[in-house]
């Protein structure tokens, strides 16, 4: 969808503010703020640094302030293990920087929804290694490393009911996406019982030319989960199952 | 005096609208105010005066007639009103054919309404879509300009011709200044219409817009039906009538010398209870 400035010209509009206030800086001219652990994961169109400067460098988790979510710290709640974590936004920062950095204006649109290429996971389950702990910590590490091999812009971990147990948001209205979601997971839990014994890919949705809503199902002694994800293409048919595995194997210590 | 028009270069952005409530609510927080209609469609006698045609108003003062007889008072003490009056007759005078003519009568009729007995501190003036003709003369002629903004992609593409008027009203002498813009008929469950209020925040200073957003709301269909202000749609006022209050202490705040000034006295004020 066309950004809805992208009509006018921003240059003309800052010289005539300058011309009738000639003592304002308008806005667009005013120096960007300084990075902040509370910035969102993915600003609008002309906000991200990557589309000014592909090489420019993005503050990294040990120069931010420790305690700037403190705020959002939730009482541990056994049932839910609701995550929002500046570890978890951090690193996703710096995978969406490598997927904007390909996905920018210079580079030749990617192929049409319909003949979308299977993405692989650039690294493999042998990479990723359950840590000992909560199971808090154990869906925190899991995340971080979905978001590290799938390049993914938004992933959310949700139960049956739809109620998100860990999640990670991108640039997508959080309201569509949830729409999307349950519709897509009902989908899901209907074909799985169809096909029990096929392997399984998951089902997606496109949002864009770019990027596809996916839901995989999981089964763990703990009940049955979905991961929802976006990502440029769908992922391959043994990128799902390995992402599936290793979530199952994430909650049951298995 | 203040002299404010609320113009725009497009049409149906809720100038008439916006004029008349933010005429009712400056006059209920204790302002003089008279609201003057120089559209020839005559929107604010049709909107508020039944038979309003038979009213005469500003096009019969272009012609000549005298203010006095112009003037309409209202029941709410402070607001008065001067409708379009016969624009037919304004079209068929010698006036209408001299541009140079007709800006003059209109800075005198702008000068003689300070001498009128009531000493209205704010004249409000609802204008034509565009910015040509008789809506030029009156920008020409006026303090300050107030302008709607429709909350809609296609607004939001004006926006630089509305800049480049702002601009070109504060380059004459003497400069009319810019109140500033109000974004109109907001839809915030529209992406696209919130989205152009967010833009607009995000290009334009804070001293060119108010805070106060005017919502798409179908009372105003019903306040318009009914030939009354929002506020008095009903006993109780609504959501969108309480927006004009805002707006309109927005406004005092803009305005030279209607900026409510905050005590800084502890013994005077009215304490609510002793």
């Amino acid at each position: 969808m066309a950004s809805p400035d992208s009509w006018i010209d921003l240059s003309e509009v800052a010289r005539l503010v300058r011309q009738i206030l000639p003592s304002t800086t308008p806005p667009l001219e005013r120096p960007a703020p300084g990075p902040s652990p509370a910035m969102p994961l993915v600003g609008s169109g002309q906000q991200f640094p990557w589309q000014i400067d592909p090489n420019a460098t993005f503050p990294e988790l040990d120069d931010l302030d420790p305690n700037a979510e403190a705020d959002l710290d939730l009482p541990a709640d056994p049932d839910l293990e609701r995550l929002t974590t500046a570890e978890l936004r951090h690193r996703a920062t710096r995978a969406m920087r490598a997927l904007h950095a390909v996905a920018s204006p210079r580079v030749p649109a990617p192929s049409p929804p319909e003949a979308p290429q299977p993405a692989e996971p650039a690294g493999s389950a042998s990479g990723f290694s359950i840590p000992d702990g909560k199971l808090r910590d154990r869906l925190l590490a899991y995340a971080n490393w979905v978001a590290e091999v799938t390049g993914c812009v938004s992933f959310r971990i949700v139960d049956p009911q739809g109620y998100s147990l860990l999640e990670l948001d991108g640039d997508n209205d959080p309201r569509m996406v949830d729409c999307a979601l349950k519709l897509i997971a009902a989908l899901e839990e209907a074909r799985s019982r169809m096909t029990a014994d096929s392997p399984r890919a998951g089902l997606y949705l496109p949002l864009s030319d770019d990027e596809w809503l996916g839901v995989l199902e999981c089964e763990s002694t703990a009940g049955r989960m979905c991961i929802s994800l976006v990502t440029r293409a769908p992922l391959s048919k043994a990128a799902a199952a390995e992402l599936i595995d290793t979530l199952r194997r994430t909650v049951d210590l298995a | 005096m203040t002299k404010v028009s609320i113009a725009s270069q497009k049409g149906g952005v809720g100038k008439t609208t916006v004029a008349i409530n933010l005429a009712y609510s400056l006059a209920r927080r204790g302002w003089n105010v008279l609201l003057l209609d120089t559209d020839p469609q005559g929107a604010i006698g049709l909107s508020l005066v039944e038979r309003s045609f038979e009213h005469r108003g500003f096009f019969d003062a272009l012609c000549g007639d005298a203010l006095s007889g112009l003037i309409m008072h209202t029941r709410v003490p402070g607001l008065a009103l001067m409708p379009a009056g016969n624009y037919r007759r304004y079209d068929q005078a010698p006036v209408s054919l001299d541009p140079a003519a007709r800006r003059r009568r209109t800075g005198a009729i702008f000068a003689e309404l300070a001498t009128v007995d009531r000493d209205f501190d704010v004249v409000l003036i609802d204008t034509a879509g565009g910015t040509h003709s008789v809506t030029g003369d009156v920008l020409w002629h006026s303090d300050q300009v107030l302008i709607p903004e429709l909350a809609e992609p296609l607004g939001l593409r004006t926006l630089p011709q509305i800049l480049h008027l702002m601009a070109d009203l504060q380059a004459k002498q003497p400069p009319t200044q810019v109140l500033g813009i109000v974004p109109t008929m907001v839809q915030g469950d529209q992406p696209n219409s919130a989205s152009v209020v967010r833009k607009l925040r995000e290009i334009l200073p804070a001293e060119l817009l108010f805070n106060t957003v005017v919502p798409r709301d179908p009372v105003f269909l019903r306040a318009s039906e009914h030939g009354v202000p929002l506020a008095l749609l009903s006993q109780h006022p609504l959501p969108s009538a309480l927006i004009f209050d805002q707006l309109a202490a927005e406004v005092e705040q803009r305005l030279p010398g209607l900026a409510p000034a905050i005590s800084n006295r502890s013994d005077g004020l009215a304490r609510l209870m002793d």
